[in-house]
């Protein structure tokens, strides 16, 4: 937990403010996950820190959410040109 | 945003969090995530692709660069070793990534590979396994053909729920992302059983259950690309002629091929009902011209296609194919809406 407040931190994720008035912070919370190894072993304890975004709402705290993601068709567009290009 | 749990900043509880980065969970996680990797991209100058914005191509004389975006997942395809290994190291240094060396594994999908024979194939018999065995269904009798031919699904009017207690949308949703994935042959079979998302009864439940037997017969069937050495794109259409006993729409399907690999599929009720044959090929050919201008659009971006080419697309009604050649116009065709008449305009520009 240490670990992941200290990447944070030197990555200036955030600054410390006073809150506007009439806002909501957007609450945030801790989630922990072990890690296994192949075996089921213990490997390391991980800590993340997630922001709840189901809080948050349109227009007011985020607008553009549109994120690309490749199509199927242009994934197999690809592969069948790399078979045939011996790429 | 609240200040984290354990880590509240001394005399300063009443502050916030003002975030500078985005965090993981926000709404604008995934764009912020993706404008990053963009302004990267063009950084090393990588162009993005019009047809599909996830899709970024370099090019320098013989050497072509491909780079396809799934979040955090990135193929990389390259036809020179050096270039390859240069690109992958600007990542590494730029983000933390991990190199999986060849591609194997992909959003499910496994990627075998004979460079003597220069095949591809692409499979998702894991995939199947697993669906199978989540809907119990891993123990059945293998049968030959996904839908039976004697059944023609009607629409639960009398309002049935005898099919409540079945997961007939999980099961259809998992059947729809293997037949996006991998198997074209699931496409019309997946466009019926959806038309009954809403309402489904012990008939439509009988129908998944079917097409598990026929995925239990042919799990071991892969998508094949490559061994030929014409790198054209060659489209086939076809529709029927108000198959939908209840409504009497057509279904559109059409199929795109690059050297002899399916790489486009679609199976579709078409909006309007056809007055005849011809017109139903019609509308099909308006659905397919549309995938054809998308293709052809990604095969220049991908740098495959010098100019507009004409894209060969094979139908069989000879009405429909002289209705898309001639501007013919007599009573039998007077009717046909405007956006069906998009074949034709493309024809006359030599597109398709």
């Amino acid at each position: 937990m240490r670990e992941e407040y200290d990447s944070l931190m030197t990555n200036n994720t955030w600054t410390l403010v006073p809150l506007l008035a009439g806002r909501k912070p957007v609450s945030c919370k801790w989630v922990f996950k072990i890690k296994q190894g192949a075996n089921g072993e213990v490997e390391r304890y991980k800590a993340r820190l997630v922001a709840r975004g189901f809080t948050q709402t349109y227009e007011v705290d985020y607008n553009e959410t549109f994120a690309p993601v490749a199509k199927f068709t242009s994934i197999r567009c690809i592969l069948a040109l790399v078979a045939l290009e011996d790429m | 945003m609240e200040q984290p749990q354990g880590f509240v900043h001394q005399g300063g509880e009443h502050l916030v969090c003002k975030l500078q980065k985005s965090l993981y969970g926000l709404k604008q996680s995934p764009r912020a995530w993706n404008q990053k990797l963009d302004a990267f991209f063009k950084n090393i100058e990588f162009m993005k692709s019009e047809a599909d914005p996830s899709v970024y191509v370099a090019q320098v004389e013989n050497v072509k660069f491909f780079i396809v975006v799934y979040v955090d997942d990135l193929i990389l395809v390259c036809n020179d070793q050096n270039k390859l290994l240069q690109i992958k190291e600007e990542l590494n240094q730029k983000f933390e990534m991990k190199d999986f060396g060849e591609l194997h594994f992909f959003l499910g999908m496994e990627v075998e590979r004979n460079r003597d024979e220069r095949l591809l194939r692409i499979n998702q018999i894991k995939y199947l396994k697993e669906i199978l065995k989540r809907f119990r269904m891993e123990e059945c009798k293998p049968i030959g053909v996904p839908l039976d031919p004697k059944v023609k699904l009607q629409r639960n009017v009398n309002g049935n729920d005898e099919s409540k207690g079945f997961p007939y949308q999980q099961a259809v949703g998992s059947l729809m992302y293997a037949m996006l994935c991998t198997r074209p042959d699931l496409a019309y079979p997946i466009s019926v059983l959806s038309q009954h998302m809403a309402n489904p009864n012990m008939e439509h439940w009988m129908a998944v259950k079917r097409i598990f037997q026929y995925l239990q017969g042919t799990l071991q069937m892969k998508l094949q690309f490559g061994g030929t050495p014409s790198k054209e794109v060659l489209g086939y259409c076809d529709a029927d002629w108000g198959g939908d006993l209840e409504d009497r729409r057509s279904t559109t399907g059409f199929v795109f091929m690059i050297g002899g690999g399916a790489i486009s599929w679609s199976s579709k009720r078409q909006p309007t009902i056809a007055l005849s044959t011809t017109e139903a090929e019609y509308m099909a050919n308006t659905q397919a011209t549309k995938e054809a201008i998308w293709i052809t659009k990604l095969m220049m971006d991908l740098g495959y296609m010098e100019e507009k080419k004409m894209m060969v697309i094979r139908c069989d009604n000879q009405g429909a194919i002289s209705l898309t050649k001639n501007p013919t116009h007599h009573a039998r065709t007077k009717h046909i809406d405007v956006q069906h008449h998009f074949v034709r305009e493309r024809v006359e520009n030599g597109e398709v």
